[in-house]
């Protein structure tokens, strides 16, 4: 018999850590390989772990809520041959098999100029990291775990200046999502003085979804945007959704204003394809994206989740409405596999679904723009020169000025609310 | 009953005198901290078991009997015409008195010097941050403290047939404070506080007879390290009754079951040397709400706290209680409790017997490395072979090092032999570092010490053995 040490493996692209949610096998308790064994919360989705060997769960390396960083002890498998005997405290590098990692919403960025070296962390012997007694006693003081330190000395022992190193550098450790450049490259936010919490107020660790939200959102800022705001007359749009309804209803699928809202948007890019589009200031160069795979900002107990309809260009509203169902659920259960999260080139917030009128969307980098739609709701509006009760669409629009002036982003707001007050002028483009 | 006390204020209170207790007060006062050390004995127990009736006076006992032993054993091989004809337990008493005196005055004046007070009497904690401190006369002196470090230490054993009377039945202390040199004693128990009693009443004359329940002495360790000790206790005429135990003793008779068995021993003295357990039970920890574990240890964070302003160290914590291990968690908490960042992480704990031959034991074992499926080399270098043991007319015992299989690391050295104990602390040192076997071959060893046991066993273990046959 002997312990095979399983380390969190790197379960997404730029994943630092992630929080257990849940010991599926309990500690003491037998487990076969590739037998889901933990669930561990990451950036954006909850993935299941499987067991790596038979065995049995002997340590377990957290309990629900504690934060795991990757490469860091996760479980100790007491297998029953010795077939493991020899790697006891060999870091674990093989990703599990169907795990549903995780990227960061700026994971889809083309341009990736971010510099992170891989830590090759030093040889643990029999559980020990080699360092001599005063180098552990820094690292201890400046908070650097030994595990990932990588050393320069002879056989990879660690020197007092690889823990200076590794304390100076956010190294791609516990704390520090690696992320990509579009995040990476934004300065840290400016400290604004919070008085410290009082004894009545409860005080939560930013991590998981929060935190990649908070890190795309302050990214965001780096955006110098514009937005427009208009309406559209929904008189057909509601005739057009009403009567394709009931037909859809009868295949147990479910129409929403959403399909028609991509469609909308889509033709609406086709014409003006700066707005599909990303900008690379440090490289100079402007990718318009031949794709249109089209974001929806989907609200989940957890914070909000970007499933992304790829290529919606080429998809019908009838699977429209089919995908929108299913990545809503996936995205409901934080289920939602990772090439669903990633390489959108738009994004929509439907902020109506919950009854907001008008909101000011924020561009996700690198896309350009982003369209949000409001509630429809009647309103007394002119019609041929008389008031009229009318349902009324509210459409909004943001783009990075950098990239589109307002004309641009005009050209496409118009676009997009005469397809929508004429829905079937979409039809002539399916 | 005290009502309506007022308490104190003190900033940062040590419980316990010992070489946890006082280290942690002399650096709590170096980091600008006001201390107050409170301890059951006051003043006069400053030093605590260790330096008073433990550590240093066995030490004192165990080199007078050496010293006695050497001259009838080896001074004959040496053509001595010395002889030992007996001590003088009285002028004995007198001068382990004086060393005694002198060292416990010494960590008096430090403490002084610190700007520490002592306090006399029992602490029992009352509330979290408050502790009551009860004096030999009644009184009740309240403190509310900002730090507090508990460092308690441990009593022996004691066993219900046997009470501890200072007459014919003793304690480890009172076998330190024998004014005469008792003709048959037997001791209950072979770990080694027993062990370093029973020998060294025997060099200097006593008839002794070790009574153990298990297979042996040094119960704990591999019988390896074990066996060689047991050789040399018969040579020395020491009795060891192993798997047995004593039941009562009474008109000079110890009785005693063997597997054989009972057997009555008659002995003028009996000392109980059966462990010692953690003084936590009285200390109001329930108040802080602290807890103990199933053997009444204190579990502590890796920086000595159980909770932010209350640590602990020593022998009331897990782990082997040794004073250098106290003093080295005591520097661990005293910094805890001022805001360092600190971790107490040894890479190996020595542990040292003085027996005869002395043992000294630090880190991965070859039993430990199997067990947990490490991989290791095993390089025995025999004391047969060494120069300077044969000038010193010692050949029992050998020096071992553990190195990992993969790059050769040291992980443990374990020694049996004269001197053991001084040589421990190179092996400890290698293991801190990390230090390869190559490393420990490339360094130049005086000749001829007992040191160059390393540079042999380090030979030894790549694969080069210089003073050894290598058998092909």
């Amino acid at each position: 018999m002997s312990d095979y040490q399983f380390n969190l493996p790197d379960i997404g692209e730029g994943l630092g850590e992630g929080e257990i949610v849940r010991w599926v096998v309990e500690q003491g308790a037998a487990v076969r390989a590739d037998q889901i064994m933990v669930e561990v919360e990451t950036d954006k989705a909850v993935v299941e772990i499987p067991a790596p060997v038979n065995g049995i769960l002997k340590t377990i390396g957290g309990g629900p809520g504690d934060v795991i960083a990757v490469g860091k002890l996760l479980a100790v498998i007491e297998t029953q041959s010795a077939e493991f005997g020899t790697t006891p405290a060999k870091p674990e590098p093989a990703p599990p098999a169907p795990a549903v990692p995780t990227p960061s919403p700026a994971a889809a960025a083309p341009v990736q100029t971010a510099t992170v070296e891989p830590a090759t962390a030093a040889p643990a012997r029999g559980g020990r990291v080699l360092a001599a007694p005063a180098t552990r006693k820094r690292a201890v003081e400046l908070g650097v775990d030994l595990t990932t330190v990588p050393g320069s000395g002879p056989q990879g022992r660690i020197t007092r200046e690889d823990v200076d190193r590794a304390a100076a550098s956010p190294a791609p450790t516990a704390a520090q999502p690696a992320t990509p450049s579009a995040v990476a490259a934004v300065p840290r936010p400016i400290t604004v003085h919070v008085a410290p919490p009082d004894r009545t107020d409860e005080v939560v660790q930013l991590r998981g979804l929060r935190k990649t939200i908070a890190e795309s959102m302050t990214a965001s800022l780096q955006v110098p945007n514009i937005i427009d705001w208009y309406q559209a007359d929904a008189t057909e749009l509601v005739a057009a959704r009403t009567s394709l309804k009931d037909d859809f209803a009868a295949q147990s699928v479910r129409l929403t204003y959403l399909p028609f809202f991509i469609k909308a948007c889509v033709l609406a890019l086709k014409k003006v394809p700066s707005m599909n589009a990303t900008f690379d200031m440090e490289k100079g160069e402007i990718v318009y994206r031949k794709r249109y795979n089209i974001g929806v900002a989907t609200a989940t107990e957890a914070g909000l989740i970007v499933p992304v309809l790829h290529d919606a260009d080429m998809k019908s509203i009838f699977d429209l409405a089919i995908e929108i169902s299913e990545l809503a659920e996936l995205a409901r259960t934080r289920k939602i596999p990772r090439d669903k999260l990633t390489n959108g080139t738009f994004t929509i917030t439907n902020f109506g679904s919950y009854g907001a009128r008008m909101g000011t969307p924020i561009i996700r980098p690198p896309e350009a723009a982003i369209a949000g739609f409001g509630a429809i709701r009647d309103e007394v509006i002119p019609v041929n020169g008389e008031p009229a009760v009318r349902p009324v669409l509210p459409i909004c629009a943001s783009t990075d000025h950098r990239l589109n002036d307002g004309e641009h982003l005009w050209t496409f707001v118009r676009t997009v609310t005469e397809l929508l007050e004429k829905p079937t002028r979409i039809l002539g483009y399916i | 009953m005290v009502v309506g006390q007022i308490a104190e204020a003190a900033d940062f209170v040590v419980v316990g005198a010992g070489p946890g207790g006082y280290v942690a007060a002399l650096r709590a006062a170096q980091l600008g901290r006001q201390v107050t050390l409170v301890d059951r004995d006051g003043v006069a127990g400053v030093g605590g078991v260790c330096l008073r009736v433990g550590c240093i006076p066995s030490k004192g006992l165990i080199e007078a009997a050496d010293l006695a032993h050497r001259i009838g054993e080896d001074g004959a091989a040496y053509g001595l015409k010395a002889k030992y004809s007996g001590i003088d337990m009285t002028a004995f008493q007198d001068w382990k008195a004086k060393l005694v005196g002198g060292l416990t005055d010494g960590v008096r004046g430090l403490l002084d010097k610190a700007g520490v007070r002592v306090v006399a009497g029992d602490m029992r904690l009352t509330k979290a941050d408050e502790a009551v401190v009860s004096t030999h006369d009644g009184q009740a002196k309240f403190l509310k403290f900002r730090d507090l470090v508990l460092a308690t230490g441990s009593r022996p054993v004691t066993l219900p047939d046997f009470k501890v009377n200072g007459g014919n039945v003793l304690d480890s202390t009172g076998a330190l404070d024998l004014k005469e040199l008792p003709k048959r004693v037997a001791i209950i128990g072979g770990g080694y506080i027993g062990l370093e009693i029973g020998t060294a009443l025997a060099k200097l004359g006593s008839k002794v007879t070790i009574v153990e329940a298990l297979d042996g002495v040094l119960p704990t360790m591999d019988r390896r390290i074990a066996k060689p000790i047991e050789k040399r206790l018969a040579e020395l005429k020491v009795d060891l009754v192993a798997k047995s135990t004593a039941s009562a003793f009474a008109g000079g008779k110890l009785i005693v079951d063997t597997p054989n068995g009972v057997k009555k021993l008659a002995v003028d003295k009996v000392i109980v040397a059966v462990g010692r357990k953690p003084n936590s039970g009285d200390l109001g920890l329930d108040r802080a709400k602290i807890e103990l574990d199933n053997h009444g240890l204190i579990q502590v964070r890796p920086d000595r706290r159980i909770t932010d302003h209350i640590a602990a160290i020593g022998d009331i914590t897990p782990g082997p209680a040794l004073a250098h291990k106290a003093s080295a968690e005591a520097i661990i908490a005293a910094e805890a409790l001022c805001g360092r960042k600190v971790a107490f992480q040894p890479a190996a704990i020595p542990a040292v017997v003085f027996s005869d031959p002395e043992v000294a034991s630090a880190g991965l074992t070859a039993a430990e490395a199997k067990a947990e499926g490490i991989k290791v080399k095993i390089a025995n270098f025999p004391l047969t072979a060494s120069g300077r043991a044969k000038t010193l007319n010692a050949s029992n015992g050998f020096l071992q090092i553990i190195a990992d299989q993969a790059g050769d690391v040291v992980r443990g050295v374990h020694i049996v032999g004269p001197h053991a104990s001084d040589l421990i602390a190179e092996g400890v040192l290698a293991i801190e570092m990390g230090a390869t076997l190559e490393d420990l071959a490339l360094t130049i060893h005086p000749h001829p010490t007992l040191s160059e046991q390393y540079l042999e066993a380090a030979h030894l273990g790549i694969g080069q053995p210089v003073h050894m046959a290598v058998l092909k």
